[in-house]
């Protein structure tokens, strides 16, 4: 008889707790409904439309005014900020092939162009740059990026005496000129070669790492014996600006978490957290990884 | 008391158990459920340190003529026509084959992005399914309609692509080089069975095409025409681009010669195509549904404006009220655009064709 009161007695709290389970999810609806247009009286109204937006648009859209928010208080350099925008427009304008290019394929002018998104994209830049920055010895342990020249060469000989006429004094830019081929992959500029860049082997980017001196290293590198480089070490000094530039740029290049694992950072940092739950659903399916709150969905997702 | 405890033990690993899975449902249930915010700026989405991301602020930022434009779409099929029962039939096989489609490609993700593709089209909410497969069997019915009425006006663009509806029979064979005895006494029997039942009862005796993909037990491929290169029809076999151009020169009840072909896992077939039609206006109207609507996507692919006739034929029947004019002009001129677009395309179809 007890023992039936006290099953009894639990039913209750089992129900209880079962419908707490059903409680409505956290919905944010638009402050004023309303109609927008009707057809043949049946009314299209404000907040479908906005439903529709929100399934649709808000990864982008949150994502987006999150990272500018960040952007805008982590990088806060004007002059910085306008180097790198320069130096990005310049970019794009060697892509498009001149301003009038550019112009044809934007919306607005030149400047509005570059004060929004080529602005916007140096401050992304540079918020990678700042997050590299903080960790820096284990990207540069994980890359052993160096800048260097490369003379890429069809076979060992030609290699050899170029090197042979390097040691002798004669000026890189001259030898690089009298023994570089149509085929190489490589022009006579600063080029960055870090581990798992696809072109130089791994083996040979991380004797170059050991490098400490810049200067042309004094051997004909290959891996497969048909291809053959004289490596020229310009610089792994990422205190210098002008090269950590360079440097930081490859390890965005090669590092596909880089920017995953920086977002999860700063999202944390700055309490990024959503208040509605198809939108939380939606980042929870695509991009986990941002609800620094709940650490094992990232771990889930990464299986 | 340890009396009690003693007298009771069992009742209380049983209230114990049914606790703790209580309160284990209860936080698996919960885990994933997040609490709202408002304030005195409205319902908030999302936030960080820095600031707030309210609702009214994603709607402000996106509204354009492509999202009025697909509730305005979905208002005037549904205005123009009646929900029938053999349009909610239709619409439900659809729906069970699109949740099948993401429950398989998106496995425990499906609800989401699902909810993600409906929402892109104008649909939300709990029946945006059921109201998206219902929206898209009446515009295919409204599409037929008005195709047929302007029939002779659309068809020429269509025609010139060489359009029918073709079958075809495949037997499995062991080697795609010779085929053994057995095998070649096989292919003769089905080629009697043609010439005796015709082409579609053979297939349903003799066709292994059914376990392969084909929709039909007849052996029925479908719509096909010049646009189509080559036929990958199931995931195991394609048919080659010489076999598709020799069904296309056919005429109708005419039937290729058997060819030999190899599936990616190296399994051979011999295969014969057959046309079954090749009248325009009979594919609009024909017993299988796939033909009708891949004859009408074909109309549609091969006429610019077409879709934009169809919605506006449609549209200036009924009464359309906007509430103001920011809506109008933005809904008036993405209509426009759509309009000129189209027509661009037309025009160039036309500049290539008097070049060539």
């Amino acid at each position: 008889m007890k023992k039936t009161r006290i099953i009894k007695k639990a039913f209750p709290f089992i129900l209880g707790s079962l419908v707490l389970c059903g409680c409505s999810e956290a919905s944010a609806k638009i402050k004023k409904d309303e109609v927008l247009f009707s057809v043949e009286g049946t009314d299209v109204t404000k907040e479908e439309v906005y439903e529709d937006i929100k399934l649709n648009d808000s990864i982008t859209y949150v994502m987006d005014k999150v990272k500018e928010v960040i952007a805008d208080k982590e990088i806060e350099d004007e002059d910085t900020i306008d180097k790198k925008t320069a130096e990005i427009f310049e970019s794009y304008v060697e892509y498009y092939g001149s301003e009038e290019a550019i112009l044809d394929s934007i919306d607005g002018t030149i400047e509005e162009f570059k004060e929004n998104q080529v602005s916007s994209a140096a401050k992304q830049t540079l918020l990678k740059y700042k997050y590299i920055d903080k960790n820096q010895k284990t990207y540069l342990d994980k890359y052993e990026s160096t800048v260097t020249r490369i003379l890429m060469l069809e076979s060992e000989e030609e290699g050899s005496k170029a090197l042979k006429e390097l040691e002798e004094g004669a000026e890189w830019n001259d030898v690089y000129s009298k023994y570089t081929t149509e085929t190489s992959y490589y022009e006579n500029k600063d080029t960055t070669i870090y581990l798992g860049n696809g072109q130089i082997s791994d083996e040979i980017v991380k004797k170059v790492y050991k490098t400490d001196n810049p200067g042309v290293l004094e051997e004909v590198f290959t891996t497969d014996d048909t291809t053959f480089y004289i490596i020229n070490v310009i610089s792994k000094d990422v205190e210098d600006e002008k090269y950590r530039d360079m440097i930081y740029d490859s390890i965005i290049n090669a590092d596909s978490e880089l920017e995953t694992n920086m977002w999860s950072y700063y999202l944390k940092k700055y309490n990024f957290e959503i208040f509605d739950q198809e939108v939380f659903d939606a980042f929870k399916s695509t991009n986990p990884e941002y609800l620094w709150q709940y650490p094992e969905l990232k771990k889930e997702s990464d299986l | 008391m340890l009396e009690k405890i003693k007298n009771n033990l069992f009742v209380l690993i049983i209230a114990t158990l049914m606790v703790g899975a209580v309160g284990f449902y209860i936080y698996s249930v919960n885990r994933y459920k997040i609490t709202g915010l408002s304030d005195e700026k409205g319902d908030v989405l999302a936030s960080t340190s820095e600031g707030k991301i309210y609702a009214d602020d994603i709607y402000e930022d996106n509204l354009d003529g492509d999202t009025l434009y697909w509730e305005f779409r979905t208002a005037i099929i549904n205005s123009s026509m009646e929900t029938t029962d053999e349009i909610k039939k239709e619409a439900k096989q659809l729906a069970k084959d699109i949740e099948s489609y993401y429950e398989r490609e998106y496995q425990d993700d499906n609800g989401i992005a699902l909810k993600q593709q409906l929402s892109a089209y104008g649909f939300t909410g709990e029946n945006a399914l059921e109201e998206y497969t219902i929206t898209v069997k009446k515009e295919n019915e409204l599409n037929r309609s008005y195709i047929l009425e302007n029939y002779y006006a659309l068809k020429t663009n269509v025609q010139e692509k060489n359009p029918m509806v073709a079958s075809l029979i495949i037997i499995p064979v062991e080697n795609s080089e010779s085929l053994s005895e057995k095998e070649t006494a096989n292919r003769k029997k089905v080629d009697a069975a043609i010439e005796k039942d015709g082409f579609a009862e053979a297939a349903k005796n003799y066709s292994y095409g059914y376990s392969i993909g084909l929709t039909q037990s007849d052996g029925l491929y479908g719509y096909t025409d010049s646009d189509d290169e080559e036929n990958s029809f199931s995931s195991e076999v394609t048919i080659p681009g010489e076999i598709v151009k020799e069904i296309e020169g056919l005429k109708r009840g005419e039937e290729t010669n058997w060819h030999t072909i190899t599936d990616s896992s190296g399994n051979a077939y011999i295969v014969k195509g057959h046309v079954d039609e090749t009248n325009l206006k009979k594919m609009l109207e024909y017993k299988d549904s796939d033909v009708i609507e891949k004859t009408i996507s074909s109309f549609i692919n091969n006429n610019a404006t077409l879709n934009y006739d169809i919605m506006m034929h449609y549209a200036d029947k009924l009464e359309i009220k906007y509430s103001n004019d920011d809506v109008k002009e933005m809904m008036e001129e993405y209509l426009k655009e759509m309009k000129e677009n189209a027509e661009e395309i037309v025009a160039e179809q036309v500049t290539e064709s008097e070049a060539e």
